[in-house]
């Protein structure tokens, strides 16, 4: 696995009609982010908030403590593991998945640039996440 | 009529057997040497295997065998030259290799690099090792015997010149320079017999040489049961045996039977007690501390739970990392094996087992493991006698010099916290009974419990909990500490039900898990719930009834920071405490944003970062239900005077445990207008506008 293989699988997510107009992995301890897709669908939706990758790692730092709180949530009150969180906004949606990856917290975010299209959006970053969690697997390792 | 005029014993239990009628078996090891040496490239072999294995027999066998068929083997055996320099080790071997070729002395380099010889050069290096050592004079000597070797190795011509090198350990095992050596070199194990091969040993009394005894087939089971198939204590065993049939030269050729075997158990365990002390001193510390507690549970196999829960019941703190490793390393090293079907442990050789039971019990051991650094137990001995004669201050230093040497050094730990309490420093007694009590917390707790009832005596009750729990965080299961701290919870708890303050109450009991107590006072505390409460918990029930999806919603207000929960079964302190504790948690927690709440600041960067964009809602799809959260930053309560002129900060939290994601936003989305349509909440006259 190697990094231009790994932006390929995340150019070829945002360029099928999937809901899917941004992926980002981001380090939410840092609020840097480490990859992002770098093509974009012609009729792709919400400019600036796929151009603006370290805007969204940095609105989203600290977003991993939340996620700790909420599995901890999941545990106690016997609902299961959280397997990823939603954040509908006015004109555009993400979907977070809150990963560890050799024991540090990654974010991956699917974006869409607008608000409608959730389910096909779930369905979609749902069927990529564990391609992209075992791809991040190695390209993390030190 | 006996056949000899003097009868001999056929097993040979102090040399080693190569090139003997006494050899038996190692096919398999002979066959991968003569493999490495029909090999081009492959100038050398190492064989590694515990002591007492018959490795040094190997290499007889194969001296002899390799003479046979035309190489010159010499075979050189390092044990006690650790500590020599390299040239006088490099030349007593090339004097070897001159006197064997009946020609003049010369340097080794001369005959590795010149070798005319038609045969093939075979040195069979015996206790390679020898250099491996942890004493200084070994250390020295290995910085410069390794890589000397190494060069030799990579320069000489393969075709005329092959090792052979036996080890006691792994060539992981060994230091640095002794790896940089040996690990290209391919490796063979040298293990316990097969039973065939037992067999074929056990019967050296009935063979062609020998035939001084017959053996009952169930005997010769026993034995090998007794033995595993080690061949030196195969051979222990069975000289034993027939000593007790031949030494009175019988007339007729006696029969071995199972009595016979158990009836010499005994015999061997003594007669070997030599060998088998050597088996023992080869295996490191904690490898000896699990063997201990394996041998003394019999012979019956055990997993590793149950060991786990022995090393932990005999007071022994072996993290579970390192007791995997002592049982993967007692498993390379044949002492145990782990059956497939349970993944139980036993011991492969079961006389070995009867030592260790018999010899080398779990107190016994530890004494021995302190006295393996020498100069730490000079010094916990020095302070011994200081202390006998009251000397306490200077037996204290004495101590502290052992410890430094030996952290692990149990007797000086358990005699430096004495000396402290005979000094009356019962700070520096429970601190140093606190440090002995990580490693062995069964033997450190009545010194513990002395340290710390003197340090607390007369101190205040604050003082005297903040003890008993950083005790408690060493050593849990300290059973009269936990239960004085419990009283004092139980004292505490009891004094402020008393006068009515429940919470205090609740904590104090909640902390000692007096469970009855706890729902006593949770049950009080729910009849006097205020009204506010159950005005808005009812809407929150009538809400939640209302829907098909939904499970429950809860409010959680920023001013009186309170949790507010209706479920569909009505009201749930149970679900309310969960979602209290674990997804607001406590102020601190709050305050370093491990809590829900940080969700309120991450929106807010959304908002400024994102060029205004509006936050609608939040949801987390857990593996069996959904939580949605939404934000009402602005709600408008009622101050005291009954204005409506407060805002305070409000988060929704709707929970279903039903998946359809589509029916739960609808709903969620209509609950919550349904809320903000009944704002503001007059909190403090309990009553919803």
């Amino acid at each position: 696995m190697n990094t231009e293989y790994f932006q390929d699988l995340l150019n070829e997510i945002v360029l099928k009609p999937n809901g899917i107009d941004g992926v980002i992995v981001f380090d939410p301890e840092n609020a840097l982010s480490l990859y992002h897709n770098t093509q974009y669908d012609k009729e792709r939706h919400g400019n600036e908030i796929l151009d603006n990758h370290d805007g969204i790692a940095g609105s989203l730092n600290g977003s991993h403590q939340m996620a700790e709180t909420l599995k901890v949530f999941g545990e106690n009150s016997k609902r299961g593991d959280l397997k990823y969180g939603v954040f509908q906004l006015s004109d555009g949606i993400l979907v977070l998945y809150f990963l560890r990856i050799h024991n540090k917290p990654v974010v991956v975010a699917f974006l869409s640039g607008t608000p409608q299209g959730l389910g096909l959006m779930l369905n979609h970053s749902n069927a990529n996440i564990e391609k992209i969690e075992s791809a991040l697997n190695q390209l993390l390792a030190f | 009529m006996w056949p000899f005029k003097e009868p001999l014993n056929p097993y040979v239990i102090g040399n080693a057997v190569g090139n003997s009628s006494v050899f038996v078996g190692r096919e398999d090891v002979l066959q991968e040497v003569r493999n490495v040496l029909q090999h081009q490239h492959q100038g050398a072999i190492v064989l590694y295997g515990q002591r007492r294995i018959g490795k040094t027999s190997i290499l007889k066998e194969l001296e002899a065998k390799l003479a046979q068929a035309g190489y010159l083997p010499i075979f050189f055996d390092l044990q006690d030259k650790g500590k020599f320099p390299l040239e006088q080790v490099n030349q007593e071997l090339a004097n070897k290799i001159s006197d064997k070729l009946n020609s003049q002395s010369t340097t080794l380099e001369n005959i590795l690099f010149h070798w005319q010889s038609s045969k093939k050069l075979v040195i069979l290096f015996d206790e390679f090792e020898a250099f491996a050592g942890n004493e200084f004079e070994e250390r020295q000597a290995s910085e410069a015997f390794f890589p000397y070797w190494r060069d030799i190795l990579a320069k000489v011509d393969k075709a005329k010149l092959n090792f052979v090198f036996t080890l006691g350990r792994k060539v992981e095992d060994l230091n640095q320079k002794a790896m940089s050596l040996l690990k290209a070199i391919p490796s063979t194990k040298v293990s316990l017999l097969c039973e065939e091969e037992t067999r074929q040993l056990i019967r050296l009394s009935d063979s062609e040489n020998n035939k001084t005894l017959k053996w009952d087939e169930e005997a010769i089971k026993t034995v090998r049961t007794q033995t595993g198939g080690h061949p030196f204590i195969t051979q222990i065993l069975c000289y034993c045996i027939w000593n007790q049939f031949c030494e009175i030269k019988p007339h007729s050729k006696p029969k071995v039977r199972v009595t016979d075997v158990k009836a010499n158990l005994t015999k061997a365990l003594e007669t070997g007690e030599n060998a088998f002390q050597w088996l023992w001193d080869g295996l490191p510390a904690t490898e000896k501390l699990v063997t201990s507690i394996l041998a003394s549970t019999g012979n019956k196999p055990i997993t590793a739970q149950a060991l786990e829960q022995l090393l932990k019941d005999n007071g022994l703190r072996i993290k579970k990392e390192e007791q995997q490793k002592a049982t993967d390393i007692l498993k390379d090293w044949d002492v145990i094996e782990e059956h497939v079907v349970g993944k139980k442990f036993r011991f492969r050789v079961e006389l070995f087992r009867h030592w260790i039971a018999k010899n080398r019990q779990l107190q016994k051991v530890q004494l021995e493991l302190d006295s393996h650094d020498i100069m730490a137990h000079n010094f916990y001995e020095a302070s011994r006698n200081l202390w006998a004669t009251g000397q306490l201050e200077a037996a204290i230093d004495n101590l502290k010099k052992a410890l430094k040497l030996n952290p692990n050094h149990i007797s000086a730990n358990a005699l430096l916290t004495e000396t402290y309490l005979d000094t009356q420093n019962w700070k520096k007694a429970w601190k140093t009974a606190k440090s002995f009590s990580l490693m062995r917390p069964k033997f450190a707790r009545p010194l513990l419990s002395q340290a710390l009832e003197k340090l607390i005596a007369g101190q205040n009750e604050d003082t005297q909990l903040h003890y008993y729990e950083e005790t408690l965080k060493i050593d849990p299961e300290h059973n009269s500490i936990k239960q004085q701290w419990q009283k004092i919870w139980q004292q505490r708890g009891e004094n402020a039900y008393l006068i009515g303050n429940m919470e205090k109450a609740l904590e104090a009991f909640q902390k000692i898990g007096s469970i009855e107590k706890v729902i006593e006072i949770q049950n009080q505390l729910a009849q006097e719930i205020n009204q506010t409460q159950r005005i808005i918990e009812a809407f929150l029930i009538e809400l939640v009834q209302e829907t098909t999806t939904l499970d429950g919603i809860f409010i959680y207000e920023s001013q009186g920071e309170k949790i507010y929960l209706g479920t569909k079964n009505g009201i749930d302190t149970i679900q309310k405490s969960i979602i209290a504790n674990s997804l607001f948690g406590s102020k601190e927690n709050q305050k370093n944003k491990i809590s829900i709440l940080g969700l309120r600041e991450i929106v807010e960067r959304i908002k400024d970062e994102q060029n205004d964009r509006e936050f609608e809602c939040a949801f987390f799809q857990f593996a069996t239900s959904i939580l949605s959260i939404y934000l009402i930053p602005n709600a408008k309560i009622y101050d005291d005077c009954g204005n409506k002129n407060e805002e305070v900060f409000m988060m929704v939290g709707i929970i279903s445990a039903n998946n359809a994601i589509g029916i739960f936003i609808k709903e969620s989305k209509k609950a919550v207008t349904r809320i903000k349509e009944k704002l503001p909440i007059d909190i403090k006259s309990n009553k919803i506008e």
